[in-house]
């Protein structure tokens, strides 16, 4: 677990983070949101030791981060190596060198086979600046599993427009969930609403909100709520989601019911997954379902109502 | 110390990439192989038969030799240090190393051993061309010595000078220009007092630790500079 205890960071007069504290437990996805220059890379350059002249604490199972002997903590940069003069495979092999894995044949293996599962093998060779942001952002993500550490940061990960891209990254990062801790720094919860569990909201340097998910959403009275259409069997589908012990909240008129998910969302139990058993149960009850629309919880209402 | 290491290699890898060093070494002791030619055409026009030879006509070649040696580390200092790392500060590889647990130490160190290792090689390099020069020019072992301490230690110094530049200025033309001012401006001195250092065994080590001592000064204030914390 990460302890950060009245963190403050001050840079050339300037108050980057402010007596912040907040706990970021194992195996966490947690979200820590913020507008531009809010602290949010701060956060993250303290936590992989960047900067040092920070005051308070933040701890890592008890252990100060700058104490640490091994690369615990690692990030996946927003910001990207513009080295013209190293290829994609001198660049994974020389990262896997400070991580203290030998450049042998087992590691070529793994290169190779990191680089194929991302449909990037043809780029081994090409230089680093060669590739585009996208690429490149895979590239980190293999460098990173070649260190796997215990906390992965990921600054500003789902900037891309591309849908197969963030798809493709969203899959690689579901399969990290309850084995890793996982911190995101984002202006928004667009492609990990579904994953996140804890939240942390930031604004210039200061924590306006801090915990689970459920619970933020609670203090800014936000709710989840999904809307649900179905052909006919309006009741039935009632009966059914007020049987379900994960539904709260129903509300339903002649053509729409909504609801609101209650369930207890664990690492491995995710909140799509939870409204994926939803609708089955709908559907393995012959209720055929029109639609299935979740009402997003927009950065700006959450930002705005906790505020408020 | 591992670290250092690390990053040396991947920086030496680059540059060796470049060719740079190779072409340079080729083209140095073309130069220095044609004047060695007119050196030793000029030793043998002036000879006598039983070898006498007029230094004072000769005293001008192995000046040269001389000037060449400081020409090449004021060249190629200033190429090799004064930008190193504000280049790396500028492509984001300081950053990225600094988050995977590289101390700031280790980041320095290895540049400044990779320009420095450079140099020292373009300077082995001229070395025996300029060895040979000195012996037909009546230049003594000890001096010889002497004079290969006193270049060493402004190697030494300049790398140092050169690094601590690129650390305070993130513009690469501003770096490099203030860098070959103090270059030419350090050269300047040492050669004025060439002489006298040159002849007392007990100035040229003060020289020495004088130059070493200042440049650990200076790489471990670049150590603290802003580029780490900005």
């Amino acid at each position: 677990m990460i302890e950060i205890k009245n963190l403050k960071l001050n840079i050339n007069n300037i108050d980057i983070l402010n007596e912040l504290s907040f706990d970021i437990p194992d195996n966490a996805v947690m979200c820590i949101l913020g507008n531009k220059n809010s602290g949010k890379s701060s956060i993250f350059k303290v936590l992989t030791g960047t900067y040092k002249n920070y005051y308070g604490e933040v701890l890592y199972n008890g252990i100060d981060i700058n104490d640490l002997s091994e690369c615990k903590i690692d990030i996946l940069h927003d910001t990207r190596e513009k080295d013209p003069d190293i290829t994609v495979n001198e660049y994974l092999n020389f990262y896997g060198s400070i991580y203290g894995k030998e450049n042998n044949d087992e590691m070529d293996a793994y290169i190779n086979d990191m680089l194929r599962k991302f449909s990037l093998m043809s780029y081994k060779y090409t230089s680093l600046d060669q590739i585009d942001n996208e690429n490149y952002k895979l590239v980190e993500l293999i460098r990173i599993s070649i260190n796997d550490p215990d906390i992965l940061l990921f600054d500003n990960l789902f900037s891309s427009d591309n849908a197969d891209f963030n798809e493709k990254l969203l899959e690689y990062i579901k399969g990290l969930i309850g084995k890793k801790t996982l911190v995101f720094a984002s202006r928004s919860l667009n492609h990990i609403e579904g994953i996140v569990t804890h939240l942390a909201v930031l604004e210039n340097g200061n924590l306006v909100a801090c915990g689970k998910k459920e619970d933020v959403y609670k203090k800014a009275e936000l709710s989840n709520k999904i809307e649900l259409e179905v052909i006919d069997k309006m009741q039935d589908a009632v009966e059914v989601l007020k049987k379900n012990p994960d539904v709260t909240n129903i509300v339903y008129n002649d053509k729409i019911i909504s609801f609101s998910i209650v369930a207890n969302i664990t690492y491995s139990n995710t909140r799509n997954q939870v409204e994926a058993a939803i609708l089955k149960e709908l559907v393995d009850n012959d209720i055929e379902v029109y639609s299935f629309k979740k009402q997003r919880v927009r950065f700006e209402q959450l930002f705005g109502r906790l505020k408020g | 110390m591992g670290n250092i290491t690390k990053i040396f290699k991947r920086l030496n890898e680059v540059y060796v990439k470049q060719r740079v060093l190779l072409i340079y070494l080729i083209v140095q002791n073309t130069i220095l192989s044609l004047i060695m030619l007119i050196f030793a055409n000029v030793i043998i026009s002036n000879g006598n038969i039983n070898g006498e030879l007029d230094y004072s006509r000769i005293r001008l070649f192995y000046n040269i030799a001389i000037i060449l040696l400081f020409v090449i580390i004021d060249l190629f200092s200033p190429i090799l240090l004064s930008r190193s790392l504000n280049d790396l500060y500028r492509k984001n590889i300081i950053e990225h190393l600094l988050s995977v647990r590289i101390s700031i130490r280790d980041i320095v160190y290895a540049v400044y051993f990779r320009g420095l290792s450079t140099l020292l090689i373009l300077l082995v390099s001229a070395f025996p061309i300029i060895v040979i020069s000195f012996y037909f020019g009546g230049f003594g072992v000890i001096k010889m010595l002497r004079l290969l301490i006193i270049i060493l230690s402004y190697a030494i110094l300049l790398s140092s000078v050169c690094l601590h530049i690129s650390t305070k200025f993130i513009d690469e033309n501003a770096t490099t220009i203030v860098s070959y001012v103090l270059g030419v401006a350090l050269t300047l001195i040492i050669l004025y007092f060439l002489n006298r250092l040159l002849n007392s065994a007990f100035l040229t080590f003060l020289y020495a630790a004088f130059c070493v001592i200042l440049a650990l000064a200076l790489i471990s204030v670049a150590k603290k500079t802003t580029i780490f914390s900005a």
